[in-house]
């Protein structure tokens, strides 16, 4: 470029860059109108942990009163109504769990017409010692007559002795779930099963081919004693049309309500970790000076993070919540190029008659002169583009000693409390599980050691970092990690995690650095199911 | 207010810093978009989104010095300028290097051996009035390379055009601008005179 080009474009930029020309007054509002629909945004970003945590906090409670309150429709486990249940019915299209939820009943017309006592070779067996077992439970605990006995049954299930001698009484406080019409019937007599079938048959309004099974129907209208009629006690009867009338005829019996609701517990464990950080970012980001020197400070990392920490865990089924507490410490390494650290006062210095090396590119600053091994800078001299060569001074310089010159390198560290939260998935293979987790991480700063230095220029003071980065301060970090575990033995397990975690909130100092934990690490540990 | 605590109020949202802020550097933001956008509603228009888009990433801003926060903003209003550039500039550009004579003289009058003389006698808001009255295009790239420092290959990035074109530009805008400025000295030392 020719010099009078040069020239030219730098009186115009000289005339040009500090013009001023006021807006308009409706800019104003209009600015500041649109800035305060943005308004609302900042306040989210701002109070943004507290509003995650509160969605977390929420998140957890509905987990927790999900698992605490999700009933599990199931009967009581008893080995032989299991065993009855689950015996493949022709036409019976229901699968295994919902025979667990249902009473079957099944039949022979013979079993019904002639022999009320021997229908005990079919699923009626576990109407028959459902009702015995309730038989059985109030002559044990008449004052727990009308309270569920469900439980009960489980204890009883193996007598089946005297399924065929049900006295009526005891049908009569069957509650629903049982072939509910046994409470319509109030029958007296001993042989009174017949009746009980009888009366689930006029119940499903099934239609046989037999005059006997009509025959059954009328005896079943006759009256009931009111006062034996238990209320509320007849269930919904399904019928299994294609097994109607035949030998096979098939009849279920909806079970909702005699089943007691079964809540399926959290399995809680506790683990304790250990960690490292196998790559990490530097803790602070030191930005590269903007000066014409390009001054840059290099953080590296020669003990990255380390971290101790125990967590509770609650599971659900493939689901687990864990939270916890976590000791973490940071050390990094800070190094630079030609950083002058410390200024002390300012000296009056004479250079008059002296040479001075003038190293600069140009500008206001950095005019570095050494003498007599102290390093001086001179103050805020002006002058255009003068190369590095001797220059003599013939006046009296204000000068700043400093400490150091050459690449200073020192190092800070961080201590942390952490609050871990995750939630996760696994899925477990026999003796190990393989699962995912994440969830943020509350980070509280509780110590801090080391110098940061306080301007980004090449001139600087090397400030404490317990007065850049107050102790208490939190941020937020989130975290992702797979979970290998496998059970040494039946209540311990041993656990490796492959984290990788980044900053969302980092804690900021008050000359602008922001302290971020970005890292890719393994914690390993050993974790014991109460 | 200092300008670290106006920046800090300003990453708090306080209004009052908001507000001195405006105060402080609309009117040299403003000279800067205008600068680049002839219109002035338009010019207006990327002032407001300019000055949003600061508030808004101030947090961003780690504070040095005050001049870094002055070319910080600077870049942000150029940069809003271009956007709007970009949309409405479409092929406004000459293309060929080749068209123009590769020559500059600078604004030449025997009444000024200096440039800085000519500068002076004609006054910055004249000149600013010049550099505004400029093409589109040579007003665009001269601002890039003049004022901002733009390399003409940044040019080029910047504006999609080739560095021929941003070259081109450059120098018909000087040719331009020259002449205009010895046109207006010619003609008021004629008034002078007469």
């Amino acid at each position: 470029m020719k010099d009078s080009e040069k020239d030219f474009d730098l009186l115009i930029k000289n005339s040009l860059s500090d013009m001023e020309i006021p807006p308009p007054e409706h800019l104003k509002k209009g600015v500041f109108g649109k800035l305060s629909r943005y308004a609302l945004v900042h306040k989210i970003k701002r109070y943004g942990i507290y509003i995650l945590l509160f969605v977390l906090i929420s998140a957890v409670g509905i987990f927790a009163y999900q698992a605490l309150h999700e009933p599990t429709a199931t009967l009581p486990e008893n080995p032989d109504l299991h065993a009855g249940l689950n015996k493949e019915i022709p036409g019976n299209d229901l699968t295994k769990n919902q025979n667990n939820s249902i009473v079957n009943h099944r039949e022979t017309k013979a079993g019904i017409i002639n022999n009320g006592n021997n229908t005990n070779t079919d699923n009626t067996n576990k109407t028959t010692v459902t009702g015995n077992t309730k038989s059985n439970y109030l002559e044990k605990y008449p004052e727990k007559e009308n309270k569920s006995y469900t439980n009960e049954i489980k204890s009883n299930s193996g007598n089946t002795a005297d399924k065929d001698n049900i006295n009526a009484k005891d049908k009569t406080h069957v509650k629903s779930g049982m072939v509910k019409n046994i409470s319509a019937e109030a029958p007296t007599d001993n042989n009174d099963h017949n009746k009980e079938f009888t009366n689930n048959i006029q119940e499903t309004t099934f239609k046989t081919k037999e005059q006997t099974d009509l025959n059954i129907i009328e005896k079943s209208n006759s009256p009931i004693s009111e006062n034996k009629r238990v209320v509320n006690s007849i269930p919904k009867m399904i019928l299994l049309k294609n097994s109607v009338g035949s030998d096979n005829s098939l009849s279920i019996i909806s079970a909702a309500s005699p089943v007691k609701k079964k809540y399926n517990p959290l399995i809680w464990s506790a683990g304790f970790n250990i960690g490292q950080a196998i790559h990490q970012n530097p803790l602070i980001q030191l930005q590269k000076a903007q000066d014409e020197n390009n001054y840059s400070f290099n953080t590296s990392l020669d003990f990255p993070s380390a971290i101790a920490g125990l967590d509770f865990r609650a599971e659900k089924k493939h689901f687990f919540f864990d939270f916890g507490v976590q000791y973490s410490h940071f050390s990094e390494n800070i190094k630079s190029d030609d950083l002058l650290i410390n200024p002390q006062s300012q000296q009056f210095y004479n250079f008059a008659g002296q040479t001075m090396n003038i190293d600069t590119g140009g500008g206001y600053y950095h005019y570095f002169w050494i003498c007599d091994s102290i390093i001086r800078i001179i103050d805020s001299v002006w002058t255009w583009k003068i190369d590095s060569s001797f220059t003599d001074n013939y006046d009296t310089i204000n000068t700043t000693v400093y400490d150091t010159l050459n690449n200073p390198e020192w190092k800070n560290s961080y201590t942390f409390i952490e609050l871990p939260f995750s939630v996760g998935w696994q899925y477990n293979f026999g003796k190990i599980n393989v699962g995912l987790k994440t969830g943020p991480i509350l980070s509280m700063l509780i110590g801090t050691k080391g110098f940061i230095p306080a301007y980004m220029n090449d001139q600087t003071t090397q400030n404490a970092v317990d007065t850049e980065f107050r102790n208490f301060r939190i941020g937020l970090s989130w975290q992702v990690s797979a979970v290998v575990s496998y059970f040494i033995s039946e209540r311990i397990l041993i656990e490796c995690q492959p984290y990788s975690r980044f900053t969302i909130t980092g804690i900021k100092s008050s000359s602008g650095y922001t302290l971020k934990n970005n890292s890719l690490g393994l914690m390993a540990g050993i974790r014991y199911y109460f | 207010m200092e300008i670290a605590e106006l920046i800090d109020g300003c990453k708090k949202w306080h209004k009052k810093a908001q507000n001195e802020l405006y105060d402080k550097y609309a009117g040299r933001l403003f000279a800067v978009c205008l600068r680049y956008i002839s219109n002035r509603n338009d010019a207006e228009d990327v002032l407001q989104e300019s000055l949003v888009k600061i508030y808004k990433n101030i947090d961003s801003f780690s504070y040095t010095e005050d001049k870094a926060f002055y070319y910080w903003m600077n870049r942000i209003v150029v940069n809003t300028a271009l956007n709007h550039i970009r949309k409405n500039l479409k092929n406004k550009f000459d293309t060929d290097i080749n068209q123009v004579e590769n020559e500059f003289s600078g604004p030449d009058n025997a009444a000024f051996s200096q440039y800085d003389e000519i500068i002076e006698y004609i006054g910055s808001q004249k000149l600013f009035q010049i550099v505004q009255e400029l093409p589109d295009g040579y007003r665009t790239v001269f601002n890039l390379y003049v004022v901002e420092n733009y390399s003409h290959k940044e040019i080029s990035e910047q504006l999609d055009i080739s560095v021929n074109t941003s070259k081109t530009q450059l120098l018909r805008a000087r040719k331009m601008l020259s002449s205009k400025i010895s046109k207006i000295i010619d003609k008021n030392i004629f008034k002078e005179v007469v």
